[in-house]
């Protein structure tokens, strides 16, 4: 039944959006202009070295790295952001909208026409932006007609 | 589906928002013996972008003027979004009702890798008295 759902959420990189909710953390946005593509990862709260970003056979992978992996396996998960004085106390209380201290990984499959070499990652305001060229061939050119 | 801490702190913090779209940024709140602390989710802003005020008891997080000002500038070149989840970077304001027993004049923020972090310091509470009963003699 689900069928052409599925395909309806197969977005530009092959990618099936019609996984759970909660397999979609961090959010993602994905741009494109002329020149190539950029990958947007909301991930406030995060150090450069809690992260990773790998490419492996023409698939990204976001997501937290080992160190920070076991670094939150140890720690009491119980336990909401405290208060910054009593860390090591249990909150009398917590609200939680948003989701922070989690560990992830997202795939993506690029297209065949992305310059691998050209990636780049940088982390700025709690934003990772992963910049990428397309290949000069799949750039639009005019030709000049003699 | 609202569990009962949700209630609990709406019924303290009772939050209600400006934004037309619903609640945005997203906030845990924390209580601790001694202070509440607000985590706000910024992720794409910068400390000069946002103001926090407080009025009567009640707190507003906003962008600021600068940040209103810088926006309407740098218009969006021709991107196109494949897919977009994370929220776009514009301006907004939300507002919370906070509890009586806080010392408005006791807060202080940071802003650390888009997280804005909001402490304010309870009052105290008075430590019960006994109070002596005299007896009067005729």
């Amino acid at each position: 039944m689900y069928s052409g759902l599925d395909s309806f959420f197969d977005d530009f990189f092959g990618n099936n959006y019609s996984q759970p909710v909660r397999r979609k953390i961090p959010k993602v946005s994905i741009f494109e202009d002329s020149k190539g593509y950029t990958f947007e990862v909301a991930v406030p709260g995060y150090q450069m070295e809690d992260l990773q970003v790998k490419i492996e056979k023409k698939v990204l992978n976001i997501a937290t790295s080992d160190a920070y992996n076991k670094r939150l396996a140890e720690k009491d998960t119980s336990l909401d952001t405290p208060a910054e004085n009593e860390k090591s106390a249990k909150p009398l209380s917590s609200y939680r909208e948003f989701r922070r201290d989690a560990t992830f990984s997202r795939s993506f499959q690029l297209p065949k026409y992305v310059d691998i070499s050209s990636i780049k990652a940088k982390l700025d305001k709690g934003i990772l932006s992963i910049a990428m060229q397309k290949v000069e061939d799949a750039q639009p050119k005019l030709i000049e007609i003699a | 589906m609202k569990n009962d801490f949700d209630s609990f702190m709406d019924d303290f913090f009772d939050f209600y928002s400006h934004n037309k779209v619903g609640k945005w940024p997203l906030v845990n709140v924390t209580e601790g013996e001694r202070n509440y602390q607000i985590d706000v989710s910024l992720p794409g802003y910068a400390q000069g972008d946002v103001d926090v005020k407080i009025d009567k008891h009640i707190l507003t997080l906003a962008t600021s003027k600068a940040f209103e000002d810088k926006n309407k500038e740098t218009e969006e070149t021709n991107r196109t979004y494949l897919i977009q989840e994370t929220h776009e970077i514009g301006p907004f304001s939300r507002s919370f009702r906070l509890p009586s027993e806080v010392d408005e004049d006791k807060i202080s923020a940071h802003f650390v890798n888009g997280i804005l972090t909001i402490i304010i310091e309870k009052i105290p509470l008075a430590q019960p008295k006994e109070i002596a009963i005299e007896v009067k003699t005729e």
